[in-house]
């Protein structure tokens, strides 16, 4: 049996904006480190695995997103079970919004999501582009927003951050991201994983500190181009800003 | 004599000699935009003196290349073709175009015009230029950040090319499931072209694939052939639509090398051998559609071959240079698509092993402020495929960090990573001894910057030339 059971949701269809990074990130980082990791792909057909520790869910189109969210009423139990459970969730801009409450969109009706993050997004006027730095736990974290939703965080959400450079969750309150116990949920795109190991890190070792029920401490990787990507990215938002 | 049209142009006029003149970059766009603030409605007024009337070209890969192929063509038969080349395609780089073409009266000695267009401007393209023709040759991802999701763009192509009169004509590649829908809500006469080699079909949909929904009913499409991202032969189990049938179609691609290919080509259930001096699928698809758009000028299918056989690339986008005894390969990338595609170009012109390669990403305006779309190319291609590896770039750590992530670096020999492009173009030409090749992948403006480079050494000549 795999150490970690890594599903992709709706890889087919919330997969542009390069967030397949993120997945490439975290199977590497396991591999290296002889942690053993299996993906699943979970599209409109499947059901989401019971036994996931793991579970990421990317951007998409407008279109792609609305058949997605009629699509997820029917994995809303499954995903809520999961994120009681402790499970790791880390949703990305579409998939962020599909996490909460609701969408609304300009006209016609809110487009219904799973609830997990205590959150609400509505479609704005301005689209929300460009680099992105936030301050998370002590250090930065790095990407590329691209976004006309605004997010609004409940008192069951705490941001992920706090907005150094862009826009954010709604471009008035300087939050970035929602954090609920084990799932996670921000607009960062550039994928962030790969210049963020050490958030990257953070989700591995929580996937598996819940599932062997032990402190864990990862063995570290030379980080340097990671490191450097994250650096380069940090300067360029500034000069692009 | 129209007062405003005289100054307009001279005043334009005289801008595109002083930019020449001080080598800004050729002067393609900054006359038109003047001369426009003079007379708003210059570009259509001397567009509808041309007496073959305008043809469009516009899409995300290809639209350069194709157009240059459908002006050899048409010159070759004669016919004075008024052309925006150097890849200027936006509505001030054709006005600007116009002005340096037309006298002071405003007229322009030309035949056709020919327009690349810019996607996101074909909506108002196609209102101030009145074209009889329009070519579309795909819909890819492609610099989000700028041109948005593809359902908007293929919505806003829609409602403008359905505000055309009958007479127009629109050609369209098939294989694309955004141009067929287009096509099939059109009430004006539209042809389709596609390709029908089944030896050609690629394993799965690569990561790069956009259109996976039917455009109809939002239901997943079922791929019978895949020839590039999301092209391919395609059906909806649950409403039905499906590729069109083909008008002109290839059904067969052989001897693929690095500066060529062949194909054959059906129109009318007869039969003909293409040979094209570009390589790859891609130039395949750019050929297909040139010699549909010239079919629709009604040129003979012989002589449009003929012309295609002696054509020679735009500059950038695919271009051998020589240096001394060492040969340079430079392929224009810009989003995932044409990259995948430029990948297993050169690898199979490398028997599956590079020597030299160099890869560039910047972040420019022009190439895209966003970086995330290099992990949607299949870099892993790569993988101990490549001897000798330079990365440079505005944006070379995070090229860098995505080749660690697709473990391409892993049996690289030596690695170079400088964000100096012309200090790491000349390091990169030093390693390679004589009658060996580099092969440079570059963006958009870091082409530019190599590009310049070659100029400056004299190994090539500047763009506008072209």
């Amino acid at each position: 049996m795999a150490d970690i059971h890594l599903v992709h949701l709706y890889h087919d269809l919330m997969n542009i904006y390069g967030d397949r990074g993120n997945i490439l990130t975290l199977a590497l980082r396991c591999r290296w480190r002889n942690i053993s990791i299996r993906i699943s792909e979970v599209s409109l057909q499947d059901t989401v695995p019971s036994d996931t520790d793991i579970l990421f869910f990317g951007g998409g189109q407008d279109q792609q997103q609305e058949l997605v969210s009629r699509n997820l009423q029917e994995k809303k139990d499954s995903l809520i079970h999961l994120a009681q459970n402790r499970v790791v969730i880390l949703a990305i801009c579409g998939g962020y919004q599909l996490l909460g409450k609701f969408y609304r969109p300009h006209h016609g009706e809110d487009l219904p999501g799973v609830g997990v993050l205590d959150i609400e997004t509505v479609a704005g006027n301005k689209r929300m582009i460009g680099n992105c730095v936030i301050a998370w736990e002590k250090q930065t974290l790095v990407g590329f927003e691209n976004h006309s939703g605004k997010t609004f965080l409940g008192r069951k959400a705490k941001p992920l951050g706090e907005v150094l450079i862009g826009h954010g969750n709604n471009g008035e309150d300087y939050s970035e991201g929602a954090v609920f116990q084990n799932v996670f949920g921000c607009y960062l795109h550039g994928s962030l994983l790969p210049k963020n190991p050490r958030f990257a890190d953070m989700l591995i070792s929580r996937a598996l500190e819940r599932k062997t029920k032990k402190k864990v401490l990862l063995p570290p990787l030379s980080d340097r181009i990671e490191e450097e990507a994250h650096r380069s990215a940090v300067k360029r938002a500034r000069q692009t800003k | 004599m129209n007062v405003r049209v005289f100054f307009s142009i001279l005043v334009g006029k005289c801008l595109f000699k002083l930019s020449r003149h001080t080598r800004k970059g050729g002067g393609t766009a900054l006359p038109g935009l003047i001369a426009i603030r003079i007379k708003h409605d210059l570009l259509t007024y001397l567009l509808a003196k041309l007496p073959q009337g305008n043809m469009i070209v516009s899409g995300t890969n290809g639209k350069t290349t194709t157009a240059r192929m459908i002006s050899t063509i048409l010159k070759n038969q004669g016919i004075k073709v008024l052309h925006n080349r150097a890849g200027s395609n936006l509505l001030r780089g054709i006005l600007s175009t116009c002005v340096e073409h037309a006298d002071l009266w405003g007229n322009i000695s030309s035949d056709l015009g020919l327009w690349e267009v810019d996607e996101a401007v074909l909506p108002l393209a196609l209102h101030e230029l009145k074209p009889h023709t329009i070519l579309l040759t795909n819909l890819f991802r492609d610099q989000l950040d700028r041109y948005g999701e593809i359902d908007t763009l293929k919505k806003k192509w829609l409602q403008a090319l359905q505000t055309l009169p009958r007479e127009t004509t629109v050609l369209l590649n098939a294989d694309d499931p955004s141009l067929a829908f287009i096509g099939k809500h059109l009430t004006c006469t539209v042809i389709y072209f596609g390709l029908d080699d089944k030896e050609l079909t690629l394993p799965q949909l690569p990561h790069a694939a956009d259109a996976v929904q039917c455009p109809e009913c939002q239901h997943i499409l079922d791929f019978d052939q895949i020839y590039a991202s999301h092209m391919g032969y395609y059906s909806c189990r649950n409403c039905g639509f499906t590729r069109p049938s083909l008008t002109i179609r290839v059904p067969e691609i052989q001897n693929m090398s690095i500066d060529s290919v062949q194909f054959s080509l059906e129109y009318n259930s007869i039969t003909y051998k293409t040979n094209l001096r570009v390589p790859g699928l891609y130039n395949v698809y750019n050929a297909l559609a040139a010699i549909t758009a010239s079919l629709s000028r009604s040129i003979e299918l012989p002589d449009i071959i003929s012309s295609l056989s002696t054509f020679s690339a735009a500059f950038g986008r695919v271009e051998k240079i020589h240096v001394g005894t060492k040969t340079v390969y430079l392929f224009l990338v810009k989003n995932p698509t044409g990259f995948n595609e430029v990948l297993r170009t050169i690898l199979q012109f490398s028997n599956q092993h590079i020597e030299h390669l160099y890869l560039s990403l910047n972040d420019l305006i022009a190439d895209g402020r966003d970086v995330s779309w290099i992990w949607d190319v299949d870099l892993e291609l790569l993988k101990s495929k490549v001897t000798h590896l330079t990365v440079s770039g505005i944006r070379a750590p995070d090229l860098l960090l995505r080749l660690k992530y697709a473990e391409a670096l892993d049996h690289v020999q030596t690695l170079r990573v400088d964000v100096n492009q012309k200090k790491a173009v000349e390091k990169a030409l030093n390693k390679l001894r004589s009658h060996e090749t580099l092969f440079l992948l570059p963006t958009y403006t870091a082409m530019l910057d190599i590009r310049e480079y070659f100029v400056q050494k004299g190994y090539t000549h500047h763009l506008w030339k072209d």
